[in-house]
């Protein structure tokens, strides 16, 4: 009888631990498998409240005056709406919009320009970029190492108070990996729990025939780089993935984004060119400039008259999820911090 | 005693065992035969001039001994960071070969595989807090040589190679194999003449992203490392 308790009962930890890491990150029924290596690196909650933690910590800029929540808010679905390009510490301005992060879990490279290949090292660039948090790795773990707050953390999350960059960095991707949002109308209309009205679905049909093709369901977008047809910005001559793979053909094209949550995610474009979403579809049926690297869907205007343009926005507001916006788990973790500077 | 303490015996056996079967891999940094250490100046003496070196760093990975018979014997870890600064890091513990007696070959890759490179955050030698890693486009510096010259008309006179890439079709990773004979410790010297006779500094002083001559001046710096019998 000893025994058999001494067998069952670590098995039934076993299962249980591996139960409730499987309900962290939930892959909702109608998303495709995600890309994340989930089980090299399984879900962890004290990892992810970690990583929390240090997303809304300005202690990661230089000055300790900027966190990636002030570019990454998440009552606009972690973008930011105040500045077409994201401003960094003592008001620099840098020379992209923060894009909004949901579904990381899916996605196979990060920035506009695709520079960065794993969700687990994106915090380095914002980090060290000068426009940005202007700061190094090794003076952040040193500032984390001596903060009244992080060792304890560390500690709960890796087993022992060591801070390294690799557990920093995993730390920061856990916690975005938990950002997923799918619980739209959208998806409840997928889920059979919901129906489009007629405009909502007159809408989705011209998303289908037109949009479809580059900002893919159900994610909404295919994660290619694409040149769709603006104008360059001659103040910033910014040429997108080309930067990355010095390839010409790769001349202005940027990521496409995910039009998931894009009520709250303008202004809109990689440089933050557009506030409303009626100005981008002008660009789409009016604006779109010709050039050798254009996205070859665009190469002709979209053809859509005044009821086509309203009840597409009319769909693609199907796309809010408020729950993801106001999720507290997602939110500033104001009872670790409870107003105290952690450094 | 050893029938009262028959554990304390076979520890003690075990304990030896590693050791004495165990070589290690060293390396060294020359200039044109000369040993020098990474913080001390030597001279070129083509220009007249002097290179301060201020940082040589660089990833072996994959190492392993080779046996005629097709035999792999890797070393305990898969990536090392040697970096001239930290001169512990210059010695690294190789495994014993049960085949040692004949032909064998040394093998490692300088710099760090397109795998690794792609796997996220990683630890130990492959920590980014080394400033191993380009934090505005992803992947690893294979290699990393920075210091001052006076013909080097840079800010401050500063030089600064870092030599990596892992995409084709700028993959800078290179190989070093080469025959080794049974001793225990096995030197390989890194030869930086040749790698400073490859460019001009008047002209060429800054390498920071993968590039074609990034891939050209990393097989130079391959060439740099040979076996000092």
């Amino acid at each position: 009888m000893k025994k058999a308790i001494f067998v069952i009962c670590p098995l039934l930890l076993l299962i249980l631990a591996f139960r409730s890491a499987e309900t962290l990150f939930e892959k909702p029924p109608h998303f495709p498998e995600p890309l994340y290596a989930f089980g090299k690196k399984p879900v962890n909650t004290a990892q992810i409240q970690l990583g929390r933690a240090l997303f809304y910590d300005p202690v990661l800029s230089r000055d300790s005056s900027q966190s990636c929540s002030s570019c990454h808010s998440p009552y606009n679905a972690f973008a930011h709406t105040d500045h077409a390009l994201s401003h960094g510490i003592e008001d620099r301005i840098g020379t992209r919009n923060a894009p909004a992060l949901m579904n990381l879990a899916w996605q196979p490279v990060f920035m506009w320009d695709g520079a960065v290949n794993h969700l687990d090292v994106q915090a380095l660039a914002p980090i060290s970029n000068t426009l940005e948090m202007d700061e190094n790795l090794p003076h952040v773990l040193s500032k984390l190492q001596h903060s009244t707050l992080y060792p304890a953390l560390f500690k709960r999350a890796f087993g022992t108070n060591e801070i390294t960059g690799e557990r920093m960095l995993l730390a920061l991707a856990q916690f975005q990996l938990s950002l997923v949002s799918a619980g739209s109308k959208y998806d409840s209309v997928q889920l059979g729990q919901s129906r489009f009205t007629e405009q909502q679905q007159h809408g989705y049909a011209i998303f289908k025939q037109h949009c479809n093709s580059c900002h893919t369901e159900p994610l909404f977008t295919n994660y290619t780089f694409m040149n769709n047809g603006l104008a360059p910005d001659t103040s910033l001559n910014d040429i997108g993935r080309m930067h990355i793979t010095q390839r010409a053909s790769d001349s202005l094209k940027f990521k496409v984004p995910t039009l998931r949550n894009i009520e709250f995610t303008y202004p809109y474009m990689h440089d933050g060119r557009f506030n409303r979403l009626s100005e981008v579809l002008n660009h789409y049926t009016q604006g779109i400039q010709k050039s050798p690297t254009l996205a070859p869907q665009l190469n002709q205007l979209l053809p859509l008259n005044s009821v086509d343009r309203v009840d597409l926005i009319a769909f693609l507001l199907t796309l809010s999820d408020r729950r993801f916006l106001f999720d507290p788990s997602h939110a500033y973790p104001k009872d670790l911090f409870a107003g105290k500077p952690t450094h | 005693m050893y029938r009262k303490q028959p554990l304390l015996f076979l520890l003690l056996i075990a304990l030896c065992f590693p050791v004495l079967g165990q070589r290690t891999l060293e390396f060294k940094l020359l200039y044109k035969g000369e040993e020098v250490q990474a913080q001390q100046g030597f001279a070129l003496s083509t220009a007249g001039d002097s290179i301060q070196l201020s940082d040589l760093r660089f990833y072996i990975s994959d190492a392993q001994f080779l046996s005629t018979s097709g035999e792999k014997t890797p070393f305990s870890r898969q990536h090392y960071l040697c970096d001239f600064q930290q001169p512990a890091s210059l010695h690294i513990l190789a495994p014993s070969h049960p085949n040692a007696n004949g032909g064998e070959d040394v093998f490692f890759q300088i710099g760090i595989d397109s795998t690794t490179n792609s796997a996220g955050a990683l630890g130990q030698d492959l920590d980014p807090v080394h400033g191993m890693y380009w934090t505005w486009n992803s992947g690893y510096i294979n290699v990393k040589i920075q210091g001052t010259s006076a013909s080097c008309p840079a800010r401050n006179h500063q030089f600064e190679f870092h030599l990596g890439g892992y995409q084709f079709p700028n993959n800078a990773l290179c190989e070093f194999k080469q025959r080794i004979s049974n001793k225990d410790t096995l030197v390989i010297g890194v030869e930086l003449s040749r790698f400073f006779a490859a460019i001009d500094l008047k002209k060429e002083y800054q390498i920071i992203s993968p590039s074609k001559r990034a891939v050209e001046l990393s097989k130079v710096f391959a060439q740099c490392f040979y076996l000092i019998p």
